[in-house]
């Protein structure tokens, strides 16, 4: 099922960014907070773990996984971030948690000295989600779509980021090939790879033309970029 | 494993908190849990759970200890468990056992109250119901 919701937030409860990836028919969920159920969630989602947060603090320490007959969430994060995770509930946790550490060093990388200072105003955080795709967070395996138009139910949007040899598309189409079809395996093996290592470089490449423009721009908002 | 059972209803107090204050003791964790404030927190997921469309709450995993729920329209059952890698398969017995334990603790508070008297009965049938677990049960006691 993938990532429903992506939540990034004060230990205080405000969101600094949330986005939903599921998304009634027509609707375009690559678009911050467009569709009805993430107009009314993200602060009572928010607010409502940072109460758990601190409670977990005093009676046992950090929040780690918290799961629902419906879907899971997993939350980690610094002293000013708390980045929430929503995904299905038959989904693998160990494969999402990298996926939440990826979005919280993205996150951090880019924004780490504007959250010290906050002021509220969450549009500084619009890039996060460009942030995202661009380092391939969201990607094409099994199946991919940039925007939910082409939902004719009011189903999921798949997302899915490759994570190389621990992905667990990876896991499926080894399953397809007997043990014996060593040499298959081995190609399947080096596939996914060579993907891991593709999207690695893409999103460093991205990052440093990042660095680059604004090095050479230095009044240059981060908000500015697309949006 | 198990740190707790606790069981009481959504409006009200705690009705039975058993303890395993030896395992509680030894990981001097006694300080940091609270049972009221773990119920009170598992009581307020298990709400909230309906408002973000997520259905009832199941499990929290924290640092320290995970909480398995479950729960009608009026009795939340929470078990305070060690969340230690090497407990996670007998976590996910506990898991799918949770509405048996359930609905033990449910026949016992209807017929008998959950009381000292009735106490050793309640324990016996959790014995029957997860096998699994009885060096951990016999080290409950109950506390209210």
């Amino acid at each position: 099922m993938g990532i429903r919701n992506l939540i990034a937030m004060n230990p205080n409860g405000l969101p600094y960014f949330s986005a939903n990836y599921i998304c009634p028919n027509g609707n375009n969920c690559d678009v911050l907070s467009k569709d009805e159920m993430v107009d009314k969630d993200p602060l009572l989602i928010s607010g409502f773990f940072s109460v758990l947060t601190e409670m977990a603090k005093k009676s046992g320490g950090e929040l780690q996984h918290v799961t629902f007959e419906k879907f899971q969430y997993l939350a980690n994060g610094t002293n000013n971030l708390i980045m929430l995770m929503a995904i299905g509930i038959n989904d693998n946790i160990d494969d999402y948690k990298n996926r939440l550490q990826l979005s919280i060093d993205i996150f951090l990388e880019n924004f780490g000295s504007m959250i010290e200072n906050w002021d509220g105003n969450s549009f500084l955080f619009n890039m996060y989600q460009t942030l995202l795709d661009d380092a391939d967070f969201f990607d094409s395996e099994p199946q991919y779509r940039k925007n939910c138009i082409d939902c004719t139910t009011n189903q999921d949007c798949t997302f899915r980021m490759v994570t190389g040899v621990q992905g667990i598309d990876f896991k499926e189409k080894m399953k397809k090939f007997p043990k014996d079809m060593i040499l298959k395996r081995f190609i399947i093996l080096m596939k996914e790879m060579f993907k891991y290592m593709a999207q690695i470089k893409r999103y460093k490449r991205f990052k440093r033309d990042f660095h680059k423009q604004k090095e050479k721009n230095i009044n240059l908002k981060i908000v500015d970029f697309g949006f | 494993m198990i740190f707790y059972i606790l069981f009481g209803k959504f409006e009200g107090d705690l009705i039975a908190i058993l303890e395993n204050s030896e395992l509680i003791k030894k990981l001097t964790l006694k300080e940091n849990i609270d049972p009221n404030m773990l119920f009170g927190m598992a009581n307020a997921l298990f709400s909230i759970g309906t408002e973000l469309q997520g259905g009832k709450l199941k499990t929290l995993d924290l640092k320290n200890f995970s909480i398995i729920t479950n729960g009608d329209e009026k009795n939340l059952l929470v078990l305070v468990v060690d969340n230690s890698k090497k407990y996670n398969s007998r976590k996910t017995i506990l898991i799918e056992k949770i509405i048996n334990i359930f609905n033990l603790f449910m026949d016992y508070h209807d017929k008998n109250n959950i009381n000292q008297e009735s106490f050793d009965d309640l324990i016996k049938s959790l014995k029957k119901n997860i096998p699994t677990f009885k060096k951990s049960i016999k080290h409950l006691k109950l506390k209210k």
